[in-house]
């Protein structure tokens, strides 16, 4: 893979944990134990990729209708890895980052992130956003909410209401929209994920399962965006040259 | 004195033995590493090793059907089978394979090879699917995630079994197996390779961790029947054509007879690993 036009941002829908588990007759946990592995795997690779950003969907709203034991494990395993991966993260100079409904999450686990976001903040390198109990028509929702308020309290005028004053007003506020969105377990979905954001983002689908989604693939996925021609809707395949 | 004799006796017996078991050590041995580089090396290493196995046992088969007297148009059928590795890394062989056939009936419609169209294309062709196109799936195992590990895993427990078969039949072997097909196997030996391939399927927890007891045990019984079925077939073509080694190589016979109970087991374990436990 070379360097030249890699994606600034990448995001990531995490799908098959289970699926892997249970193909190999092993319980759905042991899927989600392997999919963290892969997850540090994307994180150290992902700067070496020359990404900036990478976000990860780990936790849908809708996920809170599995199986009770599954989601006290996963909350389980998430609080773990808060904490262990809180050094590793400092010493790599990351940023820790999440959007969605992180209130929906156990207290301790809340206290974590709150921790983790605190002690990355100002660290320079690659920001890893983790979205938890996420769903973009919620946060779709709340950013109009948000205007409407402003609106009402004489803050923000209807006519002054752009594109960016949405951008703006949703949870990615600050960060720019991924260039590259990567699906694991080859579903052609995209499960209520940044569905602002990813207006112009390259799709790759993958049938590789998440906890098979080695360095390898994930370079596989880079090597594949390198080669398409992005056009954000028009003809020539120069989009930021001036027209 | 009579007894010094039957010592002298037994003891140039075994030195004879020990030459026979020496060459087949150090053949192995050779086969061993290389298939290891091979396995987990570049790919185009992988490949080569491939074009060379394949190349070398397609032709040992063809030369087992020329002492039938059946003129099978070698030079096509082996160039199909050096080929078939590449489009089976492209997904594919089953175009590859028809174009082959095609060609094939090409070539028997000149007219002094016309009276042999039937068998020609036909054994031309079994040669290409039974050597290339089985050994092929090799090329698939490796190229799923943790491909190396499994392919390694299929070739462990064939081989494995294959020597498990080989000295329990020898220190044990009483009870003739199937004599018409291959007059030195044992049942006891059979039952000894039996074992030794779900000994090493169920120890493969070591380098393949993330697979359940039960998939281990299956696969491996399954494994360790089809070699053994996979072993006896060639031996079935082999006692056909009146020949006990399929070709030349020190101490194990030939290409074909290193590869035979491999050459149905490597398909069974692709599809196994793709279709039941989803791999990919």
């Amino acid at each position: 893979m070379t360097k030249t036009n890699t994606p600034a941002h990448v995001a990531i829908i995490m799908d098959g944990n289970g699926r892997w588990a249970q193909s190999r007759g092993l319980p759905r946990i042991r899927g989600h134990q392997k999919g963290v592995e892969r997850v540090e795997e994307v994180i150290q690779a992902a700067p070496d990729f020359g990404i900036r950003y990478l976000t990860l969907y780990a936790f849908s709203k809708e996920n809170w209708q599995r199986p009770r034991e599954e989601v006290s494990f996963l909350m389980d395993l998430l609080a773990r890895y808060l904490d262990q991966k809180l050094d590793e993260m400092k010493r790599n100079n990351v940023i820790f980052n999440t959007i969605g409904h992180t209130a929906d999450l156990p207290g301790p686990v809340r206290e974590k992130i709150l921790r983790n976001v605190q002690e990355t903040r100002t660290n320079t390198g690659l920001v890893v956003t983790f979205a938890f109990s996420y769903s973009a028509r919620a946060e779709i929702t709340d950013a109009c909410r948000k205007i409407a308020g402003r609106v009402k309290a004489g803050t923000l005028r209807e006519e002054d209401i752009t594109e960016q004053t949405v951008a703006d007003s949703l949870y990615t506020a600050g960060l720019p929209d991924p260039d590259l969105l990567i699906r694991t377990s080859g579903e052609m979905r995209i499960s209520n994920f940044l569905l602002w954001q990813i207006s112009y983002a390259e799709l790759y689908v993958t049938d590789k399962l998440w906890p098979d989604f080695t360095r390898e693939e994930f370079s596989r996925a880079l090597e594949s965006y390198q080669q398409r021609e992005r056009r954000f809707g028009r003809t020539d395949a120069a989009p930021h040259a001036a027209s | 004195m009579p007894r010094l004799t039957r010592h002298l006796k037994g003891f140039k017996f075994m030195a004879q033995a020990m030459s026979q078991l020496g060459k087949r050590l150090f053949s192995s041995v050779f086969f061993i590493s290389a298939s290891i580089f091979a396995i987990f090396g570049p790919r185009w290493v992988f490949m080569t090793c491939m074009l060379i196995l394949v190349g070398m046992a397609q032709r040992e088969f063809y030369g087992l059907v020329a002492r039938k007297g059946i003129p099978v148009a070698k030079e096509i059928g082996v160039g199909a089978g050096l080929l078939l590795p590449f489009a089976v890394l492209l997904s594919l062989d089953g175009l590859f394979l028809i174009l082959t056939c095609l060609i094939l009936f090409m070539a028997y419609f000149k007219p002094g090879r016309r009276e042999h169209g039937l068998l020609g294309v036909g054994l031309t062709f079994f040669g290409v699917i039974y050597v290339s196109w089985f050994f092929s799936h090799a090329v698939a195992i490796r190229e799923l995630s943790q491909g190396s590990r499994w392919l390694f895993y299929t070739a462990l427990l064939v081989k494995g079994g294959d020597a498990g078969a080989y000295f329990v039949g020898k220190k044990f072997g009483r009870t003739k197996l199937i004599e018409h097909i291959s007059p030195n196997k044992s049942v006891e030996g059979a039952w000894g390779g039996f074992a030794t391939t779900i000994v090493l399927s169920l120890l493969s927890v070591f380098y393949l961790p993330d697979v359940s007891f039960w998939h281990r045990l299956f696969l491996g019984i399954c494994i360790a029947v089809i070699a053994q079925l996979s072993d006896l077939a060639e031996s079935l073509i082999k006692r056909d054509v009146h020949v006990k080694d399929s070709g030349e190589v020190p101490g194990l016979g030939g290409f074909l007879d290193v590869l035979d109970s491999l050459l149905l087991t490597i398909p069974f374990v692709y599809y196994y690993l793709t279709q039941i436990m989803a791999l990919r």
